[in-house]
């Protein structure tokens, strides 16, 4: 048994690609993009100099759909940590990212993120064992804005052996990623076969690119870099208010990431991303965890896995803005999801407050609970051998299995799960210790943060990573 | 419209699913089931089965296994005191009941234990009488301050009381089935059991391995035969009264089932039954019964085979083992409910108890409502076809616009979107502040359901003739139990 979540049909999948392709080639993509429209109008692209639109014929989207890979191979620093995703792969766990403020570890006081914020969220996941890739979790609002993105980098870099998930706005900064993955990686060519880092490029729904991040996109794409392509529709407001509504936009703007990459270098590894996600009715703004998120995300894995692309998919997404109760409530929901639906990428750690707030304790949490989700994704055998009938005989009636061989042997072959946080005893002995959640998670945090180094990059290169960092001003 | 329903791909492949059965039917012949109770080996020794009446063991034979599956039906009518209650388990819908068996609640000076009462179960039906999501009412606690040979006739009371939705409760004696019908009939005006389905329903557990409680079947018979429905609910504990693997572990249950199966539709051809699903695994450190992740996969082959027999089933929902309010509950209680809801259960167990079903907890029983509600947005799927697609509006919106005045926005948004209700928006600072506490909150709303919700009133003259019932009931069994 292995339990695999589904929502669309196939003819529901075809339905959606129909009307994409229908919408790229009858409406098209603005791409903001002198660049991008250039080399899209060189592939068949109608374009639209004044509006930087593209009209896209489907022949060239289905052409662009058949060069893109099925795999995406993804690097560590150490080759220890790299790993590749494709169907029937395990699910890979990615941080969340953009985060703009911190939960202080030691005060408990929620402030502005910072650099250190971001150095101890790396050296943390770092040592988690169910993180696989890290990511710009914060950002460090107490660096010069000019060169901050570059600088975050770097540290990301010092701070793990994993692989790290970037989001580059510029081409200033894609080409600052380059030039520091080479630099780690040994070269460019070395960099190419075995990406330290990849990249988020996120459209602007509607239907439109941001100029600049299509050009860094476009730089990384040229050097073979494997792009997660997102779309952030936001259902009532940038995007239609349905799901199957949202879902279709999501699609095309996705395509139209997948013809743009595509073109720039056929070949080149691409995640797909559903970042659809509904208007907070009260607010206007964007809600994490609303009753609808576990949905939305579920019809664009399928297109995903249509397609025979890798997915990201949203875990442990939550409106909440403290680590309570209601931040596990909201995000247990999507990320079982997420989990049984079997995307290639977890994405979601760490976040609180719709991801803009950085928990290190809901960092640890979440990992907790995502080995938990581990265990039941991966499924369990129904076989002659696992029915253990004849186990069943033997004991009958009145007996016990604690004392059976197949017992002993199947607790030391997959002992029980234990997990590391919560409460498994008896009520009273809990009252007795009066030990919560928060500080069994925040002792562990201390403890991996006062012991766990990361591997040291070589001598100077830190260094020389700084001297990259300052040498690109992104504006 | 076309509804797209979360579901599982080919959950358990076909041969698995036939292993699965074939095993449970060698094992209903050999070595058999240990039925405990005389009623239920002269029936099934009636139907061809052989009996070993020194051992109480019956070897059922795979045919009879065949004429029940065919026997027992899909869908299954739970009604109500309250007639908008009225229930349909057919697959449309996953419904939520709530927590059963508990035995304490918390004191909130000293957050220590204490018994349960009947104020407290009463407190508890009539919360959730109010709150929508709570659908199916089992007796969440126990009235330790009833004498025990009545309790469960005081329980149904109590409930019947404070409730117009349908009630479940396991009944340990048969002696007080005719008690119960008669209350039954007392609270509905004489309709108990209709065409509309049954006014309460019962639990029957098994007891692993492969046995069954001597007093509790029996008197889950009796029940059957007065038309209540039945949730049959093996319990199996990994590693202790099962073995330490999922399939092995849903082998037992499995086959507990279909022993009980048997046995009701020997009883009543086309009896109500629910495929009950409550394996765990035994926590090592300390003995305790726990739902973790082979339990999870446990539950995930006996939700297959439910659906391969085409019976409704009832999972484990929003329990936790949990001792407050905080993230583990969070986690735990949704992480299996969600499951549940995928899973495509008629039922999902478990609203209103902490410390895996032994600590009432009103506060947890409001919150778990309105989790179950926006579950049941999950459960209800995307609704799939053009006018939902939009992509008129699509290409009429699109790259320099937005969405928010088109009409079709305004049209389709309440169909749509479910809006999260008692969402916590307190910051860190606020809710440190404090104290953590994530109880207050919930506190006002079961005091303010407390203090104003009126259940449906019962017959004008139940009340007495209840009273009348209790009163009876308390000689005629107090001198059965000394006898």
């Amino acid at each position: 048994l292995i339990p695999r979540l589904k929502l669309l049909t196939p003819d529901a999948c075809e339905t959606i690609h129909q009307h994409s392709l229908d919408l790229l080639e009858r409406v098209g993509v603005r791409y903001d993009s002198r660049a991008a429209l250039d080399l899209l109008e060189q592939a068949g692209c109608q374009v639209d100099d004044q509006a930087l639109t593209a009209r896209i014929p489907r022949q060239v989207v289905e052409s662009c759909l058949r060069t893109t890979p099925r795999e995406v191979a993804l690097a560590g620093r150490n080759t220890r940590h790299d790993f590749t995703m494709a169907e029937g792969r395990p699910f890979r766990v990615v941080l969340s990212s953009q985060g703009q403020r911190a939960i202080d570890l030691d005060s408990g006081v929620e402030r502005p993120s910072t650099a250190q914020d971001l150095r101890r969220a790396a050296r943390l996941a770092d040592a988690l064992d169910q993180v696989d890739m890290l990511n710009e979790i914060v950002n460090a609002n107490d660096r010069d804005f000019s060169t901050a993105a570059n600088f975050n980098r770097a540290d990301l870099f010092a701070n793990t052996s994993k692989h790290v998930r970037v989001m580059p706005e510029s081409e200033a900064e894609a080409q600052a990623l380059l030039e520091m993955g080479a630099l780690i990686q040994g070269s460019a060519q070395a960099l190419t076969e075995r990406p330290l880092f990849s990249a988020l490029v996120c459209t602007v729904s509607p239907l439109a690119h941001h100029g600049p991040v299509v050009e860094a996109g476009m730089v990384l794409a040229g050097a073979g870099i494997p792009l997660c392509i997102y779309s952030m529709p936001l259902a009532g407001a940038t995007g239609p208010v349905t799901l199957a509504g949202v879902t279709l936009l999501n699609n095309i703007e996705n395509l139209s990431q997948v013809v743009l990459y595509q073109t720039v270098r056929p070949g080149v590894p691409l995640v797909y991303g559903a970042g659809a996600s509904f208007i907070d009715m009260r607010t206007g703004a964007y809600r994490s965890g609303t009753p609808q998120d576990p949905l939305i995300g579920l019809p664009l894995y399928d297109l995903a896995r249509w397609y025979g692309m890798p997915v990201n998919g949203g875990g442990f997404g939550t409106s909440a803005r403290h680590l309570g109760l209601q931040a596990y409530a909201n995000g247990a929901r999507s990320a079982t999801v997420c989990a049984l639906s079997h995307t290639d990428e977890f994405y979601g750690c760490g976040l609180l407050d719709s991801a803009q707030t950085l928990s290190l304790e809901k960092l640890y949490m979440d990992t907790e609970v995502v080995r938990a989700m581990r265990r039941v994704v991966v499924g369990a055998p129904v076989t002659e051998e696992s029915l253990m009938t004849e186990v069943i005989r033997r004991v009958g009636f009145e007996g016990s299995y604690l004392g059976e061989p197949e017992t002993r042997d199947g607790l030391r072959s997959n002992p029980p799960f234990c997990p590391k946080v919560g409460a498994y005893g008896s009520y009273d002995a809990w009252l007795e210790s009066s030990e919560l959640e928060y500080e069994q998670a925040a002792e562990s945090v201390r403890h991996i943060l006062a012991t766990h180094q990361p591997e040291p990059l070589p001598e100077g290169v830190v260094d020389e990573l700084h001297r990259i960092a300052a040498a690109y001003v992104i504006r | 419209l076309t509804k797209l329903r979360p579901h599982f791909d080919d959950l358990l492949p076909p041969a698995e699913a036939d292993l699965l059965h074939q095993r449970s039917l060698d094992l209903l012949w050999d070595p058999g089931i240990k039925f405990n109770c005389h009623p239920a080996l002269d029936l099934l020794e009636r139907h061809d089965c052989r009996v070993d009446r020194e051992r109480l063991v019956v070897q059922i034979p795979g045919e009879l296994v065949a004429e029940a599956l065919k026997a027992a039906p899909r869908v299954v009518r739970l009604a109500a005191r309250n007639l908008d209650d009225d229930l349909v388990l057919d697959g449309s819908d996953v419904h939520f009941t709530l927590s059963s068996q508990g035995i304490h609640t918390i004191e909130p000076e000293t957050g220590a234990l204490r018994e349960t009462t009947s104020t407290d179960l009463g407190h508890a039906m009539r919360l959730a009488d109010a709150l929508t999501a709570a659908e199916i009412l089992n007796v969440i606690v126990a009235a330790h301050d009833v004498p025990a040979h009545v309790r469960v006739l005081h329980h149904l009371a109590t409930s019947w009381t404070n409730t117009g939705k349908h009630i479940r409760t396991g009944v340990l004696e048969a002696e007080q089935v005719p008690f119960l019908m008669e209350m039954a009939e007392i609270v509905s005006d004489g309709q108990a059991v209709t065409e509309r389905g049954a006014i309460f329903s019962a639990i029957d557990c098994t007891i692993s391995p492969l046995q069954h409680h001597p007093s509790m079947t029996v008197a889950s018979m009796a029940l059957a035969e007065h038309g209540i429905p039945i949730l049959v609910y093996p319990m199996p504990l990994a590693g202790a009264t099962a073995p330490y693997s999922p399939a092995g572990t849903a082998l037992i249950a499995n086959t507990e089932f279909l022993s009980s199966l048997v046995l009701y539709q020997c009883l009543k051809p086309g009896a109500s039954l629910i495929y009950g699903i409550g394996p765990a695994t035994m926590d090592m450190r300390s003995g305790a019964f726990e739902y973790g992740p082979d339990a999870e996969l446990s539950t995930l082959m006996l939700a297959a085979m439910a659906h391969h027999y085409n019976l409704p089933l009832n999972t484990a929902g929003l329990g936790t083992g949990a001792k407050h309010l905080g993230p583990q509950c969070g986690w735990e209680a949704l992480a299996h409910a969600t499951l549940s809801v995928l899973v495509g259960s008629d039922e999902a167990y478990g609203l209103g108890q902490l410390d895996d079903a032994r600590v009432l907890s009103l506060e947890k029983l409001v919150y778990d409502a309105e989790q179950a509600r926006q579950l049941k947005r999950l459960f209800r799927g995307v609704d799939f076809d053009h006018q939902r697609l939009l992509a008129d509006v699509i290409a009429r919106v699109g790259f320099d616009n937005h969405y928010l005045g088109q009409p079709e926005t305004r049209d389709l948004m309440l169909a749509e979107i479910e809006i999260p209700k008692l969402d916590d928006d307190r910051t860190q600072a606020e809710w440190l502040a404090a104290g953590r506490d994530e109880q207050a909150r919930f506190t006002r709303v079961v005091e303010g359901i407390l203090a104003d919700h009126q259940p449906p009133p019962l017959p004008e003259r139940a009340p007495a003739e209840i009273d009348r019932l209790l009163d009876q009931a308390a000689r005629q069994l107090a001198v059965e139990a000394e006898s």
